[in-house]
């Protein structure tokens, strides 16, 4: 377990640096004042997601031991599920530690924009739907599983042995799970909608950096929502085709269930984030004073 | 383009009036226009690193001169809001801020010359 752990802070220590150097790399600062929000919105992203890392390696770490026969696995199964909520528990907790720490206005002489911002013109939209798709999906799933269950735990009853199935024992508190990890994603976007503007930048690079910031929250959210769903429908989809005679349709629709987990959160992590462009090509877009 | 709003901390002028008159100058000047939205409270206070207080004050100075309602689900929007003293009194103001301007003279000579306008035909109080 020792050698696991170092392994595992070794990694995360990785993933924290490169996740900052590349953030630093390709992010352009239009004026001196941008380099401290710039450099906190890295740093919390940086130390945000290592930590998401590592809760899942961590956590996942004991499977992994338990499946290679070296000792008894230590945890139940429902811990388990639980394990990837927990990870984006504490990656939301990072993120928002973030933005609740962000530089403050300085000086006699305060600005602010006459804009109205809110979660939703932070977030974007297509990446927010998917997320709160994803987390409806999986608990549209927990609901079927946990109906079609011949038991807390089983899918029949009679031949269950060794075969957990992902009845109401696992769904109701993945579903809780899901709901919390909801409603706190939603109240950290609204923390980088609140967060202060950053001064002597145009209104494009600031929005461009809460989009980024939002992006990275809502990213980590879809990762940890589809790896529960992948595992809890791949756990079904097993225990289905084990326990059933003949084989029924079920498995091979929890392997496509599963499939679509995974594209998703592949598809929220690949698709590149293009934020800065505009303010890349509008480099004086800045506000007007209203001032006499 | 987006208005700036500028509130000096270490003014004599009280913040939320600074903040009450520069959005009022704004709608007067068509730089905002009637059913804009403003920022809420919060966003302002966070922006400009004051309290929440201070805003909310501002705000609700400008909606009692109706400047800008507040809508449930809109949040505080300007309002369509003819300035007091009709027309005339606008193109009066328009008239010596374009004089002034021609004579380069400061916007602190001209406020000072609408005081001391304002002081010789001073409302004798009521009271």
């Amino acid at each position: 377990m020792l050698l696991i752990n170092l392994i595992a802070l070794a990694v995360v220590t990785v993933v924290g640096v490169a996740v900052l150097v590349w953030d630093q790399w390709r992010t352009p600062a239009p004026s001196g004042a941008a380099r401290v929000p710039k450099r906190h919105a890295a740093i919390g992203a940086g130390v945000a997601w290592a930590c998401f890392l590592g809760a899942l390696f961590v956590g996942f770490s004991p499977v992994v031991v338990g499946n290679m026969g070296l000792q008894d696995l230590p945890l139940g199964g429902r811990t388990v599920a639980l394990v990837p909520a927990a990870a984006a528990v504490v990656f939301l907790v990072v993120h928002g530690a973030g933005d609740l720490t962000w530089p403050r206005p300085r000086g006699s002489v305060r600005e602010a924009r006459l804009a109205p911002r809110a979660a939703d013109d932070i977030a974007p939209r297509w990446l927010h739907r998917m997320v709160l798709g994803t987390a409806g999906v999986l608990v549209a799933g927990m609901i079927v599983l946990g109906s079609i269950a011949d038991g807390p735990r089983t899918f029949v009853a009679a031949s269950s042995d060794g075969e957990a199935y992902p009845g109401w024992w696992y769904g109701v508190p993945v579903i809780i799970a899901v709901l919390v990890l909801v409603a706190a994603m939603e109240g950290v976007l609204r923390l980088i909608a609140l967060r202060p503007a950053v001064v002597g930048v145009p209104a494009t690079w600031d929005m461009a950096l809460r989009r980024r910031s939002a992006r990275r929250v809502l990213r980590g959210q879809q990762c940890a929502l589809a790896l529960t769903g992948a595992g809890v429908f791949y756990r079904a989809g097993l225990t289905i085709a084990r326990t059933t005679e003949p084989e029924t349709f079920m498995d091979p629709v929890c392997l496509v269930v599963v499939g679509l987990f995974a594209i998703s959160a592949v598809v929220a992590l690949v698709v590149p984030g293009l934020d800065f462009r505009a303010a890349r090509t509008e480099p004086s877009a800045s506000g007007a004073a209203v001032a006499a | 383009m987006t208005q700036t709003l500028r509130v000096d901390l270490e003014s004599g002028v009280p913040h939320y009036e600074q903040i009450r008159a520069q959005v009022a100058a704004a709608a007067t000047a068509g730089r905002l226009r009637a059913g804009d939205r403003l920022p809420t409270v919060r966003v302002l206070a966070a922006d400009l690193g004051i309290a929440t207080g201070t805003i909310a004050r501002a705000y609700r100075e400008l909606e009692a001169a109706g400047w800008v309602t507040t809508r449930r689900r809109h949040g505080t929007v300007v309002a369509d809001r003819e300035p007091s003293g009709g027309s005339r009194v606008g193109e009066a103001a328009l008239r010596l801020v374009v004089a002034a301007r021609a004579e380069h003279l400061s916007d602190q000579d001209v406020h000072d010359l609408v005081s001391g306008a304002l002081l010789a035909h001073s409302v004798p109080s009521s009271g």
